[in-house]
C-alpha cells in the first residue's frame, strides 16, 4: 500500500510541475501588459507639472477604475488517441490484476467533448481463502465540458468536467473456495466461470495538459455508481473492468492518460 | 485559478484517504453453535454451571474443547462434511453426548474474506444422564451474528 501512495503522489507532484503554466492568470495577458505599461509611461515619463487638467483627470480615472480585459483565444479542435496508464500503475501496487484500456477524446464544440473508452482486464490470484479468475472487457462513453473558458494563445489546456455510462462484461469463478474449520477439518468447494454484466454511471473531474504540441497528459478524478448487474450467483467481482471493486455499488478512482491529438482546426 | 488547483490537489488526497481506508475484518469461527446451561429445577430460565467439565468432539476425545472447566456458556463448532455433528459433555465421571441436525448454506461475504457457512438447525437430540432437556432457541448460524442458538437444560 506505501507504494501504492508513493507513486500516485509522485505522479501527482510530476503533473503539477508539468503544469506550472497552466494557470492563465500566473502570466499576464497581452491586454494587461499593455495596460501596466501605459501605467509605467504615465508615471515614468510625463511631468506632472506640464500636466492639462483633462490629462491629470484621465489619469485619475486610470488610477481608480482599471479596466481588465482578458481575451478569449480559440482552442485547437481535433480529436485525440489516447491509453489510460490507470491499469498498469494499479499493477505495480497490485500484480493479481492486469489491464489496459484506450480512450478517445473528440471535439463537439470548442468546449464540448465526446469521450469513449474501451478497456481489458485480467484478475487471477490464489490466496488461502479462495482462488480466483476473472477476464473482461468494458466500454464507456459520455461527454465532458472545458471549464477552462479564458485562455491565452497557444494554451491549449483545458480543465474537463464529465459524465459517462460504462459497460462491463467478464467471466470469472473460483476454481477452489477453501472453509477453514480447525476442529472438523476444512472443507472446500468450487464455483464454476461464468458470464455477467454490469452498467454504471461515471462522474470525472480533472485537468489535461498539452505538454509539447498535440501531445496531452491529464489525470481525473472518477466518481462511480453501478446502475444494474445481472450477477446470478453470490460470488462479487474481486474486479470489474473499469469499475473496479466489485464488493462496492459506489467507487473513486484516478485515471492518468497520454493522449496525442489529431487536430482539425486551430 | 489557484484555488482550482488546490481543490484538485485536494480531491487527489482525499482518494488516496479513500484507497488507503482499511481493509474489511474477516471474522473467524463463524460457524459455532452457542449454546446457554440452565437449570432443570427452576421454574424460569436460571443460568448453571458444570464444574469441572470436559466437552469434546464425538469420536475426537483426545481434542477436547473445554477441558475440565466450569461451564455455562458453550461454543460449538459444527461439521462442515456432515449434516449431523455430536458432541461429548463429561462432568464428575458422567457423560452425555448432545446431535445437532444441520443444514449448511454457501455465503460470499467479501473480496478479502472470501466465503462462509451459513447453518440452519434442524433438531437436536440427547442422552440422558445429567442432561434434562435441550431447546433450539435461535436456529440460525449466521456469520457475523452472536447470538444463543440452543438452550441446555441439566438436573
Amino acid at each position: 500500500m506505501r507504494k501504492y501512495i508513493f507513486i500516485k503522489i509522485a505522479l501527482l507532484f510530476g503533473f503539477c510541475a508539468t503544469g506550472q503554466n497552466f494557470d492563465p492568470e500566473y502570466q499576464q495577458s497581452p491586454t494587461n501588459q499593455g495596460i501596466h505599461n501605459q501605467h509605467q509611461q504615465g508615471f515614468g515619463q510625463t511631468d506632472p507639472h506640464h500636466q492639462t487638467h483633462d490629462e491629470a483627470e484621465e489619469e485619475r480615472e486610470y488610477r481608480e477604475e482599471p479596466k481588465e480585459e482578458i481575451i478569449t483565444y480559440k482552442q485547437a479542435e481535433g480529436f485525440t488517441l489516447g491509453v489510460n496508464l490507470e491499469g498498469p500503475i494499479n499493477t505495480i501496487s497490485d500484480n493479481k490484476q492486469t489491464s489496459i484500456s484506450f480512450n478517445t477524446r473528440i471535439n463537439i464544440s470548442e468546449y464540448i467533448f465526446f469521450h469513449g473508452e474501451i478497456g481489458f482486464q485480467n484478475v487471477n490470484f490464489e490466496k488461502s481463502e479462495y482462488h480466483y479468475d476473472s477476464n473482461g472487457t468494458f466500454i464507456k462513453a459520455g461527454f465532458e465540458n472545458d471549464i477552462l473558458k479564458k485562455r491565452e494563445r497557444g494554451l491549449n489546456d483545458n480543465l474537463l468536467i464529465g459524465i459517462h455510462y460504462g459497460y462491463a462484461f467478464q467471466q470469472h469463478g473460483a476454481s477452489h473456495i477453501n472453509f477453514e474449520n480447525e476442529y472438523w477439518g476444512d472443507y472446500s468447494s468450487s464455483l464454476s466461470t461464468y458470464s455477467l454484466d454490469t452498467h454504471w454511471i461515471e462522474l470525472s473531474f480533472g485537468p489535461r495538459i498539452e505538454i509539447v504540441k498535440n501531445f496531452y497528459i491529464g489525470w481525473h478524478l472518477h466518481l462511480k455508481a453501478t446502475i444494474f448487474t445481472n450477477n446470478r450467483y453470490d460470488l462479487n467481482p474481486y474486479f470489474i473492468p473499469g469499475y473496479g471493486n466489485g464488493d462496492s455499488s459506489v467507487n473513486a478512482g484516478f485515471s492518468y492518460k497520454l493522449e496525442y491529438m489529431i487536430p482539425w482546426s486551430n | 485559478m489557484r484555488g482550482v488547483i488546490k481543490c484538485l490537489i485536494f480531491s487527489f488526497a482525499t482518494t488516496l484517504l479513500i484507497s488507503c481506508s482499511p481493509n474489511d475484518m474477516c471474522l473467524s469461527n463463524q460457524h459455532n453453535l452457542q449454546a446457554g446451561i440452565y437449570s432443570a429445577r427452576a421454574k424460569e430460565d436460571k443460568d448453571s454451571t458444570l464444574t469441572s467439565s470436559t466437552v469434546y468432539g464425538l469420536e475426537l476425545e483426545e481434542d477436547s474443547l473445554y477441558r475440565n472447566e466450569s461451564i455455562s456458556y458453550l461454543y460449538l463448532p459444527l461439521s462442515f462434511s456432515s449434516n449431523t455433528t455430536a458432541f461429548v459433555i463429561e462432568n464428575n465421571n458422567l457423560k452425555d453426548t448432545i446431535w445437532f441436525s444441520h443444514e449448511k448454506e454457501e455465503v460470499y461475504i467479501s473480496r478479502e474474506c472470501g466465503f462462509a457457512f451459513n447453518f440452519t438447525l434442524d433438531s437436536m437430540w440427547h442422552t440422558k444422564t445429567f442432561i434434562d432437556s435441550v431447546a433450539i432457541d435461535y436456529p440460525y448460524i449466521n456469520y457475523g451474528e452472536d447470538i444463543e442458538n440452543a438452550k441446555i437444560y441439566i438436573y
